[in-house]
């Protein structure tokens, strides 16, 4: 039998591959996969360009890396429904000759080829370097609750930081509200030299905290009126997430 | 009558629970009364057919006769009609009906309604009807319904025979044929191949769209969102890959007291419809104003606030978005005068949009410039407020205004 080179073959745990898809789909549907020898990484801006994702998944993720460098086009939508049919511990190989436009995954007996997108339709997502002056280490449960409560609400969510905590609130056109104040004592880590007042789309903020499964924590960077910076690790620190928020203004 | 409930429900949900509607039964007391002194209905299908939602799933079913055998033709050609002469050409249009069952629709009544329904022309027809029609009480009379054009007397009928072949488009025969091809595909097929939508929506409403094992009659006002949902979707769906036109053009048109002003705006697609019945106007005592939205990703439930109207609407801006390679986020203002007393049916919404697109257009910078551009025009100089387009564009920034250092 004739031996088929890759430029990507790789076997990797469904649930780690799993939440790095996850990650990226909160923000896109589609998204380019750049293949270097250190690992891959996403770069994507949702059409209305108000949340950017940059997710990467480190070569020690795999149990097995072989890369050539390159770059991909993938329905990322598509690419999490086939990876959803393995079990959270099955390992997956993914493997793409570079010839062909098309990725093969294999679990297991199963072998599915999915059409890949020419990178070249979708466009560049270049983060912007802020200063963002605030910054709090806060729980993903406590975030998850304070957004749950507040998508019947409103459609947007305030953040407030200031020396004695970290808030998050909503306020609807009537009298109903929300707020959930942490106290410094019970954050992980704080830096407020002001008072720091924001609001963010209350859609695009639960999309990016609903995917979070295997971390606790998540470390939040942001300004008045600016965007947001969310940072957290999975997959044992091999995987890293940064997002950017546009701000929503009050008037 | 019930101010905004009636606005929201449209003479088609109950919602003031009496079981029927008192505005639509008070217009219809303003219609011609019509009889038919035979038992032998003559004439020709424009061709029609109605399908009712009373009863579901046992249902009125049948074509629309017009026994004068005049060609009345279908609400496509009807735009730039006067109100008069559309309800009266349209409630001499006959309904013979049978009781059916949506699922059932193997009988040679409702196979001669299939029939009509899949003629792109007028079909020469013949019902024998249970007894001659005679014009009776103020209840049997000409039929008003929101999302169909205004229709004649219902009468029941024995038998329905046709009495020349309808003439059948080879792409209405080739989709009705396929049985594995789903209504959304075999819609957009008939779409992409010039058969009207009217005639698309009569062929949902007759069962013969669609996966065989699915198949059944759709009562028409369902059949008529049905087809401007599903094919205006489709046309999103390529609009999404378009490049984002490059200032806000405001589009108007007016027809039967509807006035429409049509906002595209420089931002990905999304979608508004703000309504507002002028004190007079047919739903509304008083002014009101009301609307639908949905962002980038669609709307997940129906448009409850302004019903048929919204997917007519979408249609026709979609088509035009299409035909100019572009996208935008687009939000529609109508607003509807007391001169529009007898609703026409949603052909009129999507017809005088579609008319609006070919006319030429104003360009603006600001949105709110394009707003204060026809705050003296309109009735309610604040029907803006409650968008939630708007809402959205003013306070929410993008990525891009922050994009100063890049790595």
């Amino acid at each position: 039998m004739k031996s088929v080179t890759y430029m990507l073959d790789a076997v990797i745990k469904s649930d780690t591959f799993g939440e790095f898809l996850e990650v990226i789909y909160s923000v896109v549907e589609e998204s380019k996969l750049k293949i270097t020898k250190t690992g891959i990484t996403a770069k994507a801006m949702d059409a209305a360009h108000i949340a950017m994702v940059d997710a990467s998944l480190s070569a020690e993720a795999f149990e097995k890396y072989t890369v050539e460098e390159c770059e991909i086009g993938v329905s990322i939508n598509k690419l999490r429904e086939v990876v959803k049919l393995a079990r959270a511990e099955d390992s997956i190989s993914i493997a793409y000759d570079g010839k062909m436009s098309s990725l093969k995954i294999t679990i297991g007996n199963l072998v599915r080829d999915m059409s890949l997108i020419n990178p070249s339709s979708i466009s560049d997502a270049k983060m912007p370097s802020l200063e963002l002056i605030g910054s709090v280490i806060v729980g993903v449960n406590d975030l998850k609750q304070a957004i749950r409560g507040s998508e019947s609400i409103s459609d947007h969510i305030s953040l407030m930081l200031d020396k004695t905590g970290f808030s998050i609130g909503s306020e609807g056109d009537s009298a109903d509200k929300l707020n959930m104040k942490i106290e410094t004592s019970e954050l992980k880590a704080l830096n407020a030299p002001d008072v720091i007042k924001s609001m963010y789309p209350i859609d695009y903020f639960s999309n990016m905290v609903k995917c979070i499964k295997s971390t606790d924590y998540v470390n939040i960077f942001f300004s008045s009126n600016y965007p947001l910076r969310m940072e957290f690790n999975f997959a044992g620190d091999k995987g890293a997430v940064r997002y950017l928020l546009a701000p929503r203004t009050s008037d | 009558m019930f101010g905004n409930l009636c606005v929201k429900c449209k003479g088609g949900r109950n919602l003031c629970k009496l079981g029927y509607c008192p505005l639509l039964r008070k217009v219809s007391d303003m219609l011609p009364k019509i009889s038919y002194r035979s038992k032998d209905l003559n004439g020709q299908a424009p061709p029609s057919i109605f399908i009712g939602s009373y009863g579901y799933p046992k249902v009125f079913a049948g074509p629309l006769i017009s026994p004068n055998n005049r060609n009345i033709g279908n609400p496509e050609n009807w735009y730039g009609m006067k109100m008069e002469d559309i309800v009266l050409k349209s409630s001499t249009l006959f309904r013979p009906s049978i009781i059916a069952d949506v699922h059932r629709t193997g009988n040679k009544i409702l196979e001669a309604t299939q029939e009509i329904a899949m003629s792109i022309k007028p079909v020469d027809a013949e019902a024998i009807l249970s007894k001659p029609y005679i014009y009776n009480n103020v209840y049997d009379k000409v039929k008003i319904d929101f999302f169909m054009h205004p229709m004649g007397p219902k009468i029941e009928m024995e038998r329905l025979s046709l009495t020349e072949n309808p003439s059948i488009p080879r792409k209405v025969d080739y989709v009705v044929s396929d049985t594995d091809l789903s209504a959304v595909e075999g819609s957009y097929i008939l779409y992409q191949n010039d058969i009207s939508i009217s005639h698309i929506q009569r062929l949902i409403s007759s069962g013969l769209l669609g996966v065989s094992r699915y198949r059944k009659m759709v009562p028409t006002r369902w059949a008529i969102t049905a087809s401007d949902d599903m094919i205006s979707k489709m046309i999103i769906k390529e609009l999404k890959n378009n490049s984002v036109i490059d200032k806000i053009e405001l589009f108007y048109n007016k027809y039967i007291g509807n006035y429409f002003y049509i906002f595209l705006i420089p931002r990905v697609w999304s979608f508004e419809v703000i309504e507002s019945w002028q004190k007079g106007s047919f739903y509304s005592s008083v002014t009101v104003g009301s609307g639908d939205f949905e962002d980038y990703d669609g709307r997940k439930d129906y448009a409850a606030n302004v019903t048929g109207g919204y997917y007519a609407a979408r249609l026709a801006v979609t088509e035009y978005l299409k035909k100019i390679n572009k996208q935008a986020s687009v939000i529609i203002y109508r607003e509807v005068s007391s001169e529009y007393s007898i609703p026409l049916g949603v052909w009129l919404i999507r017809e005088t949009i579609r008319d609006a697109m070919k006319k030429p257009y104003r360009v603006y910078d600001d949105i709110y410039a394009a707003i204060a551009s026809i705050t003296e025009t309109v009735k309610a100089k604040e029907w803006y407020k409650n968008s939630k387009l708007l809402n959205i564009i003013k306070k929410q920034c993008t990525i891009d205004s922050f994009l100063t250092v890049t790595n």
